[in-house]
Formats: C-alpha cells, sequence, structure tokens
C-alpha cells in the first residue's frame, strides 16, 4: 500500500508541482512577489475539496459522463489561461500574468487533487492503520519537490541567460499534454468516436514505468496516442510556439525577410 | 446558400460519433476483487463495460493496455466504452486496491456465423 500512496500521488500531484516550478522561476526572474502562489494553493485546496465532496454525484451526470466533460471543460479553459499567462509573461503585463497564474494553479490543484482525496479519505475511513498512506504521501511529496526544484533551476537558468522560449516551450508542453489526456476521457464516455493509436512506444518508455509517469507529467507523454490526440496537441504546441517566437525575434520571421514589417 | 447547408448538414451528421448498436458487457466489483477476472469480448468492434461497484469503498478502474481510468463510487455503476480490440490479452487492475483488484480483458477474433 505504501508503494501505491507513493505512484497515486506522484500521478496527481506531479503535473500541480511541474505547473508551479516553472511559473516561479519566471516570477523570481522577474521579482514579482509570491503572494499569488498563497491565494492559488488556498483556493486550489478549497477547491478540491468542494469537487471531493461533489464529484460522486457530478458522475452520474450527462449519463455518467459528468466527470469526463468537467475535466475537459477544466482542461480547456486552462490551456486558455495558460495561454494569456504567456501572452502577460511576454508583453509585460505583470497583473495579467498574476491573475492567469492563480487560475491556473488553482484550476490544476482542484482537479488532480479531488483525484487524490477520494483516495486518501477512502483509505482513512477504512484503514485502521493509516501510517502507509501518511508515508506514501510523505515520499511522493519528496520526489515531487525534487523534480520541481531540478525544473525550476532549469527554468531560472534560462532565463537569467536571457532565454524566454525554452522555458514557455516547456509550460506549452505539458499543458497540450493535459489537453491530449482530456481528449481521451471523452472517447471513453463515447462522446468521441475511437482513437486508433498510430504507434506504440510501449516497448522502450511503458506509461506505466517511472519514466513513463514523469514523462506524461512534464509534456504529456503517451505510448500509444491517437490521431486526434496527436493532432491537438501540435496544434496547441506550435501555433502559440511560433507567434511568441515571432514576438522575440521579428527579424528573423518570413515577413520581416520580405521587408513587410 | 442551400448548398452550404447540405455541406455543414454532412460534416454535422460524419463528425458525430457512430451511433451503431454497442455490445455491453459487465463486471462486478466486490471485496475488491473483479468478477469476472477475465472477460471475454469481440475484437474489432467497440464494447461498451458497465462496472458494478458493490463494494462500500471507491474504486479506480484501470487499464494501461485499454487507455482507460474512471472512478467508480461506492454502491454506483460506471460505464466505458474500449476498443475496436486487436485480438489479444488487456489487463485492468483497481487503482487504489492493485495487489487484488486485478482481471483481464480478452479480445475474440469472431467467427462470421450468422448467415443471415
Amino acid at each position: 500500500m505504501l508503494i501505491n500512496s507513493v505512484i497515486l500521488f506522484l500521478r496527481d500531484a506531479l503535473p500541480v508541482f511541474v505547473l508551479v516550478s516553472m511559473l516561479l522561476a519566471v516570477a523570481n526572474h522577474s521579482q514579482r512577489q509570491i503572494n499569488w502562489l498563497g491565494w492559488a494553493l488556498a483556493l486550489g485546496l478549497l477547491g478540491s475539496l468542494a469537487l471531493t465532496h461533489a464529484v460522486d454525484n457530478l458522475s452520474e451526470l450527462l449519463e455518467g459522463a459528468g466527470v469526463e466533460v468537467f475535466i475537459f471543460s477544466c482542461q480547456v479553459a486552462m490551456f486558455a489561461l495558460l495561454l494569456v499567462n504567456l501572452h502577460c509573461q511576454f508583453s509585460l503585463r505583470p497583473q495579467g500574468w498574476r491573475w492567469s497564474a492563480i487560475a491556473m494553479v488553482s484550476l490544476v490543484l482542484a482537479m488532480d487533487g479531488a483525484n487524490f482525496l477520494v483516495y486518501f479519505f477512502s483509505y482513512w475511513t477504512h484503514e485502521q492503520t493509516p501510517l502507509a498512506l501518511i508515508m506514501g504521501t510523505i515520499l511522493g511529496g519528496a520526489v515531487c519537490m525534487s523534480v520541481a526544484v531540478l525544473l525550476h533551476i532549469l527554468c531560472r537558468q534560462w532565463l537569467a541567460a536571457g532565454y524566454k522560449l525554452p522555458g514557455a516551450l516547456l509550460m506549452l508542453m505539458w499543458g497540450a499534454g493535459q489537453l491530449s489526456y482530456a481528449l481521451n476521457l471523452l472517447t471513453q464516455v463515447d462522446l468521441l468516436p475511437p482513437m486508433t493509436p498510430i504507434w506504440d512506444t510501449s516497448q522502450w518508455i511503458a506509461d506505466n514505468s517511472e519514466l513513463g509517469h514523469l514523462l506524461n507529467s512534464l509534456m504529456g507523454y503517451e505510448a500509444a496516442p491517437g490521431l486526434w490526440q496527436l493532432c491537438v496537441y501540435l496544434l496547441a504546441v506550435v501555433l502559440p510556439f511560433s507567434w511568441l517566437y515571432r514576438r522575440v525575434h521579428p527579424s528573423r520571421s518570413p515577413m520581416a525577410a520580405k521587408g513587410e514589417v | 446558400m442551400a448548398k452550404g447547408r447540405l455541406t455543414i448538414g454532412m460534416l454535422l451528421v460524419l463528425g458525430l460519433p457512430c451511433q451503431a448498436e454497442v455490445d455491453e458487457f459487465e463486471l462486478v466489483l466486490k471485496e475488491h476483487l473483479f468478477y469476472p477476472a477475465r472477460l471475454e469480448v469481440p475484437a474489432g468492434r467497440k464494447v461498451k463495460l458497465v462496472i458494478h461497484n458493490q463494494d462500500d469503498t471507491p474504486e479506480e478502474f484501470d487499464s494501461f493496455d485499454l487507455n482507460r481510468e474512471k472512478v467508480i463510487f461506492p454502491k454506483r455503476k460506471a460505464t466505458v466504452y474500449i476498443g475496436p480490440l486487436k485480438p489479444g490479452v488487456y489487463d485492468f487492475f483497481g487503482e487504489f486496491n492493485p495487489n487484488t483488484a486485478r482481471g483481464q480483458v480478452v479480445a475474440v477474433k469472431q467467427e462470421i456465423s450468422d448467415a443471415n
């Protein structure tokens, strides 16, 4: 049960740690106050408690597809907030950046936190010795913290060297991964047609391996993605990234090369 | 104008999920065990899996092979669509009790026996 608690905590908490570490790198580099993080965590925890309470009834809505439709809607909103956040970062709008960061972190924390809390409360109320659960949560938290610190240092290094784009690319890949995962949820309740995998790399990196979990949290890795998932993922990364690239390097854009800018 | 409407209508119809009849299979979760633990389904067709949780605790139906995960609350049922699957064995498990709640979906190629 200890290992299971670690795995479940990693699966649900790592995406939140990854997002917070990338946002904190931007905030620290721009010397912004970090009280936004306190608001985001408080709202996220409240949201996850409320969702844990409501998810039982939510799962009965829309002929059993209530949770999937809700998560998909939240992921779409989360990706829109991510685009707003990047726009505010690149156009130096600190207020917009702050509000979008609060909304994004609290939304992701509410969704992923509720998932873990369902397991946590169920185990806590039915087991006499919840030591394995507590130890698993602490160990999982330590692993998440380690990954987040490493990622934070990497992003800070890029920003300190004057490179904004690698961090933005990482954020887009993270957001696109969350969006692509949500598409699969619609397939499992028959709201999207079945997705035939276009390749299968599970022999190299399986979804249920440690590396698979890590890559999934970082950039939405899936060993056997469907065509829809791949198209959405690529569009969600390439289109905003090319726009940001042109903002940072206006002289290298094709329009500028033709002398039209 | 009418041609444009017709095109949009066709796109809508083609874009909607296929509503053809889907075979339904049932799984029961009791005392953290799946019954049946080995479920045969036709290969090459989408099937509907209805999972009944008869336990007092929630469970998450999870399968990396089938690419599905869904929480089923106590004394409730949940529906998951899987496939079309290639013939083979696909493992699934209960994420909250992975040591006991385990099972397999076996996709079997069906012979065309119905002459009609």
